[in-house]
């Protein structure tokens, strides 16, 4: 124990020793205390980094690039998000086509009058519900895609699913956790719209954090791999 | 309850009658759930878009409890 406690001491005085034998730093009258000053700066270096790798990739309506604005769960002061992403616009078309699907029927019935034998406070009444009904289809897909939404910050990933409107799950990873990324791309959509699917492998509790149907799957998951580069360099 | 009247009414119409009070009460149901999951889901995700999001939620909530008014006084 005792030597324990030499040793620690030693340190102490070592560390003290060198930090007496930096010099001053310049500018701002020379108040900041240069081993607070450091830290932040490296940050500053590492973020510029950061955005360097990051601004390399096209933004477009599923992914966004420093989105200002943006508040996630657990951010730190100083921690930005670099990249939003979410699914690609062209999986939200099964809902659209849907809808619209929907408003045309309640076109057709007023055109072609299919609810004429029923009273007419009855058949207002049921267009009325068919109306809310349409647009709760459209709100509900909608939220469904605002929602699914995945994070890079200038420190960590993070993946939001947000399922059925009623389930939620939140993981996330530091940087430096991340171990492998794989992407692909399949379907015919995929191919035409270049959307897919990135698997990141953690050595978290959560093993893999997956970010689904994003845009440019090979250049995110390059993105992601130089990230992880620079984070634990 | 005369049943032999419940019977006689019997039809679609009664049918629909009964049904569009209760579809309008569910629709009504699911988005003050949704209210609610917009609220949670901002602690987790917020943008800037936020407002627009409660926005349109209150504006379909609002057009939903029209509806049941609507049916509960031109149904009845």
């Amino acid at each position: 124990m005792a030597v324990i406690y030499k040793a620690t001491k030693e340190g102490q005085e070592k560390q003290k020793s060198s930090v007496a034998a930096q010099p001053p730093v310049e500018g701002k009258k020379g108040r900041e205390d240069p081993s607070s000053l450091k830290p932040i700066k490296r940050r500053k270096k590492k973020r510029d980094l950061y955005r360097d790798i990051t601004h390399k990739i096209r933004p477009g309506v599923g992914l966004q690039l420093e989105p200002k604005g943006v508040k996630f769960a657990d951010k730190d002061k100083d921690e930005e998000a670099l990249v939003v992403l979410r699914r690609h616009p062209v999986t939200n078309a099964p809902w659209i086509i849907l809808t619209i699907i929907m408003f045309f029927t309640l076109f057709f019935n007023f055109h072609f009058n299919w609810l004429g034998s029923l009273p007419v406070s009855l058949r207002l009444t049921i267009n009325y519900a068919w109306l809310v009904l349409t647009l709760l289809v459209a709100w509900s897909g909608l939220l469904s895609w605002y929602f699914n939404v995945n994070i890079i910050s200038d420190k960590r990933i993070i993946d939001v699913d947000f399922h059925d409107l009623i389930y939620r799950e939140v993981s996330d990873a530091n940087l430096e956790k991340i171990e492998d990324v794989t992407h692909n791309m399949g379907g015919l959509l995929g191919i035409i719209f270049n959307f897919g699917d990135i698997y990141v492998q953690t050595a978290g509790a959560k093993p893999q954090i997956e970010f689904l149907k994003v845009p440019h799957p090979a250049q995110v998951a390059s993105i992601l791999r130089k990230l992880r580069e620079a984070a634990s360099s | 309850m005369n049943l032999n009247n419940f019977f006689a009414d019997f039809g679609l119409v009664f049918l629909l009658k009964w049904f569009l009070p209760f579809l309008f009460l569910g629709q009504l149901i699911f988005l003050l759930i949704i209210a609610r999951q917009i609220k949670l889901m901002s602690n987790l995700f917020k943008t800037n878009m936020d407002f627009l999001l409660k926005g349109a939620n209150w504006l379909l909530l609002a057009i939903t409890f029209l509806g049941l008014l609507f049916c509960f006084g031109s149904l009845s």
